[in-house]
């Protein structure tokens, strides 16, 4: 042995280290590597998915988006509102709603677990069945409608539905979108509570600390990574996410609701075969960039619980 | 496989001669149980037509049954799911050999991109005259339209003048309205006089509405909002205008495009509409509006001379609907709007397909007058093939009664699918959502609209 | 006394929201078509289970259900076998480069899913997997890694490192350590990401779409989209098919459920 022992040892646990990475990134450099260069290189280009070759069109794609064309980037500056919207709302929702339900959750004995399913449905659920069912639950002539009428808030129902008056319809999108997030959000703070050690609680109630003084100056400080963890993953899904905006609206009504990830997907998928593979290319990477950013901002928070 | 007996032969080579006969095609390229030599005993069809799968299906039947090929029909609905198939399919070269497309659109953008074969060589203009005037030549490159695709934002670059990418399969035209037969009895109209001009149509709304202000409305799938700019709004303004005047709403005069008074008269008419539409009309998708009519949730649904064949789908009995073309207003520039039919739907053959020849065959069998018809009745949409007086025979006499909407080119007559005349990057996707929001949503008015409208079209120029 | 009512009150009524489409599904599954026609209600008067019947034999929902479940099965094990190896290379072991490396896999988690579709699509095509299961299943894997590789990183980390120790004293190799030692003290970890992934890769359908070909290899989502825009589909038989794509995943939840929660409280923790 030519190497002394614990060299020997930080080489061979190296090489293990290498070896069972190996795997994971075998895959991505097998599916991640070839897709993502693949859409950066389209993002440069011109394409309308079928025509034999791309026109090269340089930063043409991201200059259109963002200021050059007349039309485009016009609608793609309003649909970066509404996603801004969504992005603060829908995660700002999901916290408010998120943590007082494990507050009252951590509070009890029994049926805990009952609820922590019922309440997990909605994550459980998400997809185009239950974005289907809202949608019919949402129409003018649907089941909120009916009950908001039947319990006397009458004034409350939507005539043209909660998706077709443009007034309701981004808010209610949003209130679905933050209605799968909170159940994350609970569980993660209900894991948080129970781990928070019970000797800060009991000592914040000796010091004659109210409940709701607890809860602002001790707790929720304490808190505050899982608050930055569900903001996160709020705000990327809210920039990336189409699905339940293309199942439950499409964009409209009279567009209304297009948020950028939709766009991306019209650019792409529904444009009747124009040009416009390599704009909606484009915007996926001004969304990744902007994601990039927002999770450098908010990185010191996650870091602060270590 | 079993083997076909000799009466199956016999046929076989009876109808493919009537095919033949009908289509003016003796000495085609194809001659009988030629498809029986080439190794094509399975062919694939894709569709974006759901309405069209059962019809299709029960001639894929007939056809196993006379040549042995096998055709296995696929629907990708709705249109969105069709086209990312489609784009998949084609960056990937997994495309079917035979697929209905919309005519005058998706069979040039693959045409262009070489992804269509070009049949002008396998259908001659003799064959394509046993289709409906005007419905022929809608797979053909003109020069205009060649002119047109080189344009950066062009969606069909490639395209050559004289190239042939689909043959037609079904006809029709936009700007049709339905009308729920007892609704209108119930509000006190006659069913046998629909109405002559816009300002008549308004006040069939006001009627029906005003009787029952729940079920009473007009519906179309204005969650796909280009519907209502083409299907209602584009052959009023033409009505309306006359074609000159018509065009130069897309031009690029901001005196006279949509912006201009013409454009301002057009678009306070239509929002006369703008109180009868039925509750919840934005949020719907075309067939989702013609269900809501044909259960009668709507009392009107604006469509083209397919929608009734959705409404009947959706269980509603042909003779319980009125139909009538968009009415012209009075005063208006076309005494009575006829509409060009035009080809709907085309049927194309892939490059990376090969069967050509079994292709063909399908294609030809498909549009002989006998299949033609059997489709019709199976689909309950218009055939483009020809089938003369037999029509009203094979559609029932109240798809028959549509083609009353149907004119011969002229001045009086609103041709939907012309855009010689419209901005290459035009995208009624946009100018529909300016619609919508003018009505049924009220968040501007007519003249917003239509300076919006003219910003749009000028924008698109660029 | 009373406030405990009140919490119970407040619980139960963010229950019925949680639960709000879900019982409608439920309820118009059990319902008839004649009285879905008839307007429908809330609790089924003519309570049936004729329409789940119909759509799981006539409507091939048991085809696209075996297709699902294959998809999700594999896609699942994958992501665990793949990623409890790069967890624990990254949260237990020391080597040059494995912070780069882990930054980059967490980065991926920003990479918008729609911007890599369709090259997606021409990579299966290269790959020979265009329309196929591993089609699906490969990419639903790599999907996972930015989640998988934070969620089980950090449970690896919070295993002593004595116990590593404590195993190469005892003669154990890398591979032994890693199994016997690492891979039970993280559990409830991997049952976490298990859920995390079998749930989206259960309910996906974009990828699904514009990949599969034949209506034979649809999965459960496909299969409903398809009878929601086929002729004339009544709305009970839809809420039977929503029905159907929802249950499995409720149970496995159900079943799961503590080990999840533990597998997060790790996380949570460490």
């Amino acid at each position: 042995m030519a190497l002394p022992a614990p060299t020997a040892r930080r080489v061979r646990e190296a090489l293990t280290g290498y070896a069972f990475v190996l795997p994971a990134v075998a895959l991505f450099l097998v599916m991640g590597v070839y897709t993502i260069g693949y859409g950066l290189t389209l993002s440069f280009a011109r394409w309308n998915g079928f025509s034999r070759h791309w026109t090269w069109v340089g930063l043409g794609n991201y200059l259109d988006l963002l200021y050059r064309d007349p039309v485009l980037a016009p609608a793609v500056r309003s649909a970066a509102l509404r996603t801004g919207v969504v992005m603060v709302a829908a995660p700002a929702f999901a916290v408010v709603m998120g943590l007082p339900l494990a507050v009252l959750l951590n509070r009890i004995g029994r049926l805990r677990a009952l609820y922590r399913t019922v309440f997990f449905l909605p994550y459980v659920t998400a997809g185009i069945a239950v974005y289907y069912a809202w949608t019919y639950a949402l129409a003018p002539d649907g089941s909120v409608n009916f009950l908001l009428r039947h319990l006397g808030l009458g004034s409350l129902a939507q005539p043209q539905g909660f998706l077709g008056n443009p007034a309701t319809a981004l808010p209610t999108l949003i209130v679905v979108t933050a209605w799968s997030a909170v159940p994350v959000a609970t569980l993660l703070y209900l894991t948080a509570l129970q781990a928070l050690d019970t000797s800060v609680l009991d000592a914040a109630a000796v010091d004659g600390a109210g409940g709701a003084r607890t809860m602002t100056a001790v707790v929720w400080p304490m808190l505050r990574p899982i608050t930055a963890a569900v903001v996160m993953l709020g705000m990327r899904d809210a920039l990336q996410g189409f699905q339940l905006f293309l199942v439950m609206t499409n964009g409209g009504p009279g567009g209304h609701t297009t948020v950028l990830g939709l766009e991306a997907y019209d650019l792409s998928f529904a444009n009747q075969f124009r040009p416009t593979l390599g704009l909606a290319s484009a915007l996926g990477w001004l969304l990744f960039v902007v994601a990039l950013l927002l999770s450098a901002v908010n990185v010191r928070a996650l870091r602060s619980r270590a | 496989m079993h083997r076909p007996r000799p009466t199956r032969l016999a046929a076989l080579a009876l109808a493919l001669a009537t095919a033949f006969a009908a289509t003016g095609c003796g000495t085609g390229s194809l001659a009988p149980g030629r498809t029986r030599v080439e190794p094509a005993d399975t062919l694939t069809m894709w569709t974006f037509k759901q309405t069209h799968v059962a019809a299709l299906e029960q001639a894929a039947a007939a056809f196993r049954r006379q040549t042995g090929v096998t055709v296995t029909i696929t629907a990708y609905t709705p249109d969105d799911a069709f086209s990312s198939k489609l784009e998949s399919a084609a960056a990937t070269g997994q495309l079917a050999d035979v697929i209905e497309v919309h005519a005058g659109g998706e069979d040039r953008t693959l045409g262009g991109a070489q992804i269509a074969d070009d049949l002008s060589k396998d259908f001659t203009s003799a064959q394509l005259a046993a289709f409906l005037p005007g419905t022929a030549e809608a797979g053909r490159i003109t020069p205009a339209v060649q002119q047109a695709s080189l344009a950066p934002q062009a969606t069909d670059p490639g395209v050559r003048v004289g190239q042939l990418f689909s043959v037609p399969l079904t006809a029709g035209t936009f700007g049709i309205v339905y009308a729920d037969r007892a609704q209108l009895t119930a509000a006190g109209l006659d069913p046998a006089h629909p109405p002559t001009t816009w300002q008549q149509f308004v006040a069939w709304l006001a009627a029906v509405h005003r009787h029952d202000p729940r079920h009473g409305g007009l519906t179309v799938g204005l969650r796909t909002s280009s519907t209502a700019f083409q299907w209602l709004l584009e052959p009023l303004a033409y009505a309306d205008l006359g074609a000159q005047r018509y065009h130069a709403l897309f031009g690029k005069n901001p005196d006279t495009d949509w912006a201009g008074p013409d454009g301002q008269a057009v678009l306070r008419l239509y929002d006369q509409i703008t109180p009868y539409w039925q509750p919840g009309t934005q949020s719907l998708g075309i067939d989702d509006a013609d269900r809501a009519f044909a259960q009668g949730k709507a009392a009107f649904d604006l469509g083209g001379t397919f929608t009734l064949a959705s409404v009947r789908q959706d269980g509603m009995r042909a003779d319980q609907v009125v139909a009538f073309p968009v009415p012209a207003p009075a005063g208006g520039a076309a005494r009575t709007l006829r509409l060009a039919p035009i080809a709907l739907t085309g049927l194309t053959v892939t490059t990376s397909s090969p069967h050509k020849a079994a292709a063909l065959a399908w294609i030809r069998f498909l549009t002989s007058p006998q299949q033609a018809a059997a489709f019709a009745r199976a689909s309950l949409d218009l055939p483009a093939t020809d089938l003369g007086a037999a029509t009203a025979n094979v559609v029932g006499p109240q798809a028959a009664a549509l083609e009353q909407a149907f004119g011969p080119p002229g001045p009086d007559t609103y041709t939907p699918n012309d855009t010689t005349f419209k901005p290459p990057a035009e995208d009624d996707e946009q100018l529909g959502d300016v619609l919508v929001r003018l009505s049924p949503l009220r968040e501007s008015t007519a003249a917003a609209a239509a300076r919006q409208l003219g910003t749009l079209t000028t924008d698109d120029w660029k | 006394m009373t406030r405990r009512v009140v919490v119970h009150l407040l619980l139960g009524l963010y229950g019925l929201v949680s639960a709000y489409p879900f019982l409608w599904m439920v309820s118009g599954a059990l319902q008839g078509t004649k009285e879905m026609l008839g307007g429908g209600h809330l609790i089924p008067r003519h309570p049936t289970l004729g329409t789940l019947a119909q759509t799981w034999t006539q409507l091939h929902f048991l085809r696209y259900f075996g297709n699902s479940l294959a998809v999700t099965v594999a896609t699942t094990v994958g992501a665990l076998a793949v990623y409890s190896l790069a967890g624990y290379s990254f949260g237990a072991l020391r080597f040059p480069g494995r912070r780069l490396l882990y930054g980059c896999f967490v980065a991926l988690l920003f990479v918008p899913g729609i911007t890599m579709l369709l090259p997606l699509v021409i990579l299966q095509n290269r790959l020979g997997l265009l329309g196929t299961r591993t089609g699906l299943i490969l990419p639903g894997i790599n999907a996972t890694a930015p989640l998988a590789v934070m969620l089980l990183t950090n449970a690896f980390r919070a295993v002593p490192r004595e116990l590593r120790e404590a195993a190469r004293m005892d003669g154990a190799g890398e591979a032994r350590t890693f199994v016997s030692v690492y891979l039970p003290a993280v559990r409830p970890a991997l049952v976490t990401l298990a859920l995390l992934t079998a749930i989206p890769t259960w309910n996906e359908f974009v990828l699904a779409r514009v990949s599969l070909g034949d209506p034979a290899t649809y999965t459960l989502p496909l299969g409903l989209q398809d009878l929601s825009s086929s002729a004339n589909p009544q709305q009970n038989t839809l809420m039977a098919a929503s029905l159907i794509i929802v249950i499995p995943v409720v149970l496995l939840f159900v079943f799961l459920q503590r080990s999840f929660v533990n597998g997060l409280t790790g996380a949570v923790k460490g």
